[in-house]
């Protein structure tokens, strides 16, 4: 388990926020919304990985194939 | 390690000033379009009631007013001084080429100003200035357009860029 990943994910989110609040405060709410909504799949694409690598693990560890 | 922390910030720098002169731009051009109808101003104080020689005027209005406006009217007054041919209309539309080129002007304000040469110095004294008060009326409304699309652009882009040089290192690393 690599901790940068999860200091990756933060700095996102952080970041994310901060430009959704810039284009709202100036009235580009679309904008807005879609960078979220960007932001979430950027971020899902990070995890999915780490979500199969645990699935993974699952199914060595009960001996599951 | 120390390779990629210069690469990042080298990245973040430029996104940054990237970030900037766009809203430099934002933040530049209704300065320059105010600049732009107080020159005209000038010039149809010296066509109408002193009836000056048109490269003589742009000659004393360019040491008056800002920088870049006053290097695009000296500009005109050498291209009609130099003697080789140039109309009036073909001088004024030469500079405002290179003008167009180093100010933060837009397309709409570049055709006001290339409408009004195509008048200046042709016509009567009464005409000439009709077209230069047109042309000013047109340059507030930019303005007044300009001042709002500064409002709501500016801010965004002096952010955006910073933020997106973040967001690109942050993707990357």
């Amino acid at each position: 388990m690599d901790v940068d990943l999860i200091f990756k994910i933060a700095g996102l989110g952080i970041l994310i926020s901060i430009i959704d609040k810039v284009l709202i405060q100036s009235g580009r709410d679309e904008q807005a919304q879609m960078t979220t909504l960007v932001g979430v799949v950027v971020v899902l694409l990070v995890v999915i990985q780490l979500i199969s690598r645990l699935f993974e693990s699952v199914r060595t560890m009960f001996q599951l194939y | 390690m120390f390779i990629k922390i210069i690469g990042s910030m080298v990245v973040i720098f430029s996104a940054s000033m990237i970030g900037f002169l766009i809203a430099g731009a934002y933040r530049d051009r209704p300065k320059e379009l105010r600049e732009l109808q107080s020159a005209l101003l000038m010039l149809e104080t010296e066509i109408g009631y002193a009836s000056t020689p048109l490269s003589e005027a742009l000659d004393r209005i360019s040491k008056r007013t800002d920088p870049k406006i006053s290097k695009f009217l000296k500009n005109v007054k050498e291209h009609l001084q130099k003697k080789q041919g140039y109309t009036a209309e073909e001088a004024w539309e030469k500079s405002l080429m290179d003008f167009y080129g180093e100010s933060s002007l837009n397309l709409e304000d570049k055709a006001i100003l290339s409408n009004l040469g195509k008048y200046i110095g042709t016509s009567g004294t009464s005409d000439q200035i009709k077209h230069i008060k047109l042309a000013i009326a047109q340059l507030k409304n930019q303005e007044k357009k300009a001042e709002s699309e500064k409002y709501k652009n500016e801010k965004v882009w002096r952010y955006m860029g910073v933020l997106a040089g973040i967001l690109f290192v942050l993707l990357t690393i």
